[in-house]
């Protein structure tokens, strides 16, 4: 059995607390701001340079009873959703000060009519992004995060000014290089970090001071760089909808794989793509572009863009095979299955396409099939 | 992934079908709107098949993508869940739909109209097409199912792209939304846009308008004239022939009907007890006759539907010499987006607005399964309680599989509803 890095050991810790984690209370107990978001459109950068704590709001990283929220949002939203909003109603959100959703998917959209009318914190704002990415599209969404920081400021009476938002995006941007950094060692052959361990380096991100995250991933990369340790498996990557139970992971590990690359919103497409600013260019502006034309949602058109960038991360993370979960009632993933299989196979890459639910572990039938589809990798590697 | 080689002869039994109902309904004699609108039914499937015959650009769109514009570009639109969800039913092939879907990777936890209509498109059902548009926004699964229709039959898709919220600046994005779709037809189809004709067509669109709407005004009257069946058709006639004169033709025999009701103070069923608002979808399933039964057996008569109607008439309109920006504003206000775009509480108010008005007893949802936007029903449920005093019936259904429930379930649900609305207003009277 590896021992885990001692970063690792404290992320841990801080994740056990979620949502209310101990950072946060730091936080809140010097009387300032926390809000939540809940899409990877939503642009952080803004709450930050307003001096808010951005938060992700997220389902628990288990499977919750969802009864409470079953009575307000209908069986037929994901259950990531319904997760969130069981949260909510249980009064686990109340340190937040107001919640930004977006018009992402339906699901999102009616979880923010939902919340709106049962939950005591306030939506601020449903962020309409456009799906496209073409140059009025980015116009478009560029006067939307201008109305969302408007907001902000006259909401908490606070000031963002460019001075701010180009020291947020230093520092997310810092984040993001670190983040590369760890995800590249999982480049190598024998990478020393596991699958399940990178969802708790990600999962951490949004749930906790940034400046602070960023300390604990320089620490995280010095650790590995002393480190000997390694895993090794049939390569893997995971992708499809929101995941944030690192034990789903840890399940696919335990027989005999190992997840050295993801296509998630709270992984690769959560902080891959750099803010690029100029010295004198708009940094609002410069956030718009980047949030727009990050790894795409299966939401975006045309579709080729993200399928090509999942194809990509195979091909550079030199996967066996993916395995692609999707919560159930997740539209935008359920349609994008035929295509994506597809072009997967036309490169020799098998996926297995899994049904969940938000928060499960790999168990039962989902044990089974992703047992059967490590045996069937491996035996092809044996082959090869 | 490809679809089956072309096989028409499931599109020609449709057609069949539908012009010997027509024919039937002739001879027996039947309200003469019953017959233009199985017409209507009948050529919109045989239209397609023969221009597709004909090398005629066909082009299958997501419901409520503006038929205008392709009617002024001489191009035969073709609203693909329509077919789909008709050619399930006349050859009752229900199953053999949903298991295609399924094996393609579609499966049962993603809504039925859609499942029918890549089945439909994947066994090559469909006769050729040009290319196809979707639409995001409101229900976001009419762009994700059309790429999988695109890709099966290999056609280029265009994305309209919606925003959320309904304000001027929304509806200058959508305008340019629409030129770019114009853009894409014209390269697609070879065919261009006829700006004379595209006025025609709008200033049809008009007179459409003011006739719906009409129509949907007479619904206030007690007893109500409209048939809850034919409620549901004047829907369709909206939006697959929207800016022509067959759905013209089709609104004003049916308002010359309904007039002479009014005037003779009748219902179309032997009662009206019970006044209905149907705050989403239709009860096309397990049968279509499910609403006239209603009617029929209960004496309750659907006299609103939230997410078939206009919005905010008094601050917009159609200019047809305006025809993008005139779409664009008919799009944010008109049928399904008015109501599911946005917050629901648009929808809500919209429900609110029409139970006062047309003296509803009661409101139903029709919970289609798989349906996302059933996360609105709570809302919906607040507002009717608290601002128009009327509850909310909600039936988990499946608008496409009858296998889902019977006939005599489903109105056993709606009798129970019946007497509790029976007894509150009794009690009201008293």
């Amino acid at each position: 059995m590896r021992d885990s890095f001692e970063t690792i050991k404290k992320i841990r810790e801080i994740n056990k607390g979620f949502p209310y984690t101990e950072p946060v209370k730091k936080w809140k107990e010097q009387e300032r701001k926390v809000v939540g978001w809940g899409c990877d459109y939503v642009p952080e950068e803004i709450l930050y340079a307003a001096g808010i704590l951005p938060f992700r709001v997220t389902g628990d990283s288990r499977e919750l009873p969802l009864t409470s929220a079953d009575a307000y949002l209908s069986i037929y939203e994901c259950s990531f959703v319904r997760s969130c909003l069981q949260l909510a109603l249980d009064r686990q959100f109340d340190f937040l000060d107001g919640f930004v959703a977006c018009s992402t998917c339906d699901g999102m959209r009616r979880l923010a009519d939902e919340w709106r009318i049962t939950v005591n914190v306030p939506v601020l704002y449903v962020l309409s992004v456009p799906r496209k990415f073409t140059p009025r599209a980015h116009d478009f969404y560029k006067r939307e995060v201008i109305k969302l920081t408007k907001l902000i400021e006259e909401r908490f009476g606070l000031e963002v000014t460019d001075h701010a938002l180009r020291e947020a995006i230093q520092v997310y941007n810092e984040s993001r290089g670190l983040l590369r950094n760890l995800y590249d060692l999982r480049k190598l052959e024998r990478p020393p970090i596991s699958g399940a361990e990178m969802l708790e380096v990600t999962n951490a991100a949004s749930r906790m001071p940034r400046g602070q995250y960023n300390q604990i991933l320089k620490a995280l990369l010095a650790e590995a760089a002393m480190s000997d340790r390694s895993w090794e498996g049939t390569r893997l990557m995971i992708g499809g909808s929101i995941l944030s139970n690192s034990d789903f992971i840890q399940g696919i590990e335990n027989m005999g794989g190992v997840v050295v690359a993801d296509a998630l919103c709270c992984g690769t497409r959560y902080w891959g793509d750099l803010v690029r600013v100029d010295a004198g260019g708009d940094p609002l502006a410069a956030i718009a572009e980047r949030y727009l034309n990050n790894f795409p949602c299966p939401r975006m058109f045309p579709t080729d863009e993200r399928i090509n960038r999942i194809l990509s991360l195979a091909s550079e993370f030199q996967v066996d095979g993916v395995i692609w979960q999707t919560i159930r009632y997740c539209n935008p993933m359920y349609y994008e299955q035929p295509r994506l299989k597809d072009r997967l196979e036309q490169r020799g890459i098998p996926i297995l396409l899994l049904d969940i639910e938000y928060g499960m572990t790999a168990t039962g039938q989902v044990k089974t099939r992703a047992q059967a589809f490590i045996e069937m990798l491996q035996e092809t590697r044996g082959r090869k | 992934m490809r679809a089956k080689d072309k096989d028409m002869s499931k599109w020609s039994q449709v057609i069949a079908n539908l012009e010997s109902m027509a024919q039937h309904y002739r001879v027996t004699n039947r309200e003469q709107s019953q017959i233009v609108y199985q017409e209507l039914l009948a050529n919109y499937f045989r239209r397609a098949l023969e221009a597709a015959e004909a090398g005629k650009p066909v082009v299958t769109m997501a419901t409520s993508v503006p038929a205008e514009i392709f009617y002024a570009m001489d191009i035969v639109p073709l609203v693909g869940v329509f077919p789909s969800g008709t050619i399930a039913a006349i050859h009752n092939n229900y199953e053999e739909c949903f298991s295609k879907a399924l094996e393609i990777g579609v499966p049962v936890e993603t809504c039925g109209i859609h499942r029918q209509m890549v089945a439909c498109f994947a066994n090559g059902w469909f006769p050729p097409v040009k290319a196809i548009v979707g639409i995001g926004g409101g229900c976001d699964t009419f762009a994700y199912s059309l790429r999988v229709a695109a890709e099966l039959y290999d056609v280029p898709i265009f994305d309209l792209d919606t925003p959320y919220y309904s304000d001027e600046e929304a509806i200058q994005y959508l305008v340019t939304e629409f030129q770019d779709l114009i853009d894409f037809l014209e390269e697609v189809t070879n065919r261009k846009m006829d700006w004379d004709r595209f006025e025609e067509v709008m200033t049809l669109s008009n007179r459409q308008l003011a006739l719906f709407e009409e129509i949907r005004q007479m619904c206030k009257t007690v007893p109500c004239p409209l048939s809850n069946l034919r409620g549901w058709q004047i829907n369709l006639a909206n939006w697959y022939y929207a800016g022509t004169e067959a759905a013209i033709n089709f609104f004003e025999v049916l308002l010359g009907e309904l007039r002479e009701r009014i005037k003779q103070g009748k219902s179309p069923y032997p009662e009206e007890k019970l006044r209905l608002v149907d705050v989403f979808f239709t009860l096309g399933s397990p049968s279509w006759k499910i609403t006239e039964l209603l009617g029929k057996n209960f004496g309750a008569v659907i006299v609103a539907r939230e997410i078939m109607r206009y919005r905010h008439m008094d601050q917009w309109e159609i200019d047809p010499k305006k025809p993008l920006d005139s779409l664009a504003r008919k799009w944010f206000n008109g049928p399904l987006w008015a109501a599911l775009q946005g917050p629901a509480e648009n929808w809500a108010q919209l429900a609110v607005d029409d139970a006062i008005d047309f003296k509803a007893d009661g409101a139903y949802w029709y919970n289609n399964r798989a349906c996302r936007q059933s996360g609105a029903v709570g809302v919906l449920r607040k507002a009717l309680a608290e601002r128009a005093g009327v509850p909310l019936l909600v039936i988990d259904g499946d608008i496409c599989d009858p296998s889902w429930m019977s006939v005599d379930e489903l109105l056993g649900k709606f009798g129970e509803f019946f007497e509790m609305l029976m007894e509150r207003k009794e009690r009201y009277l008293a």
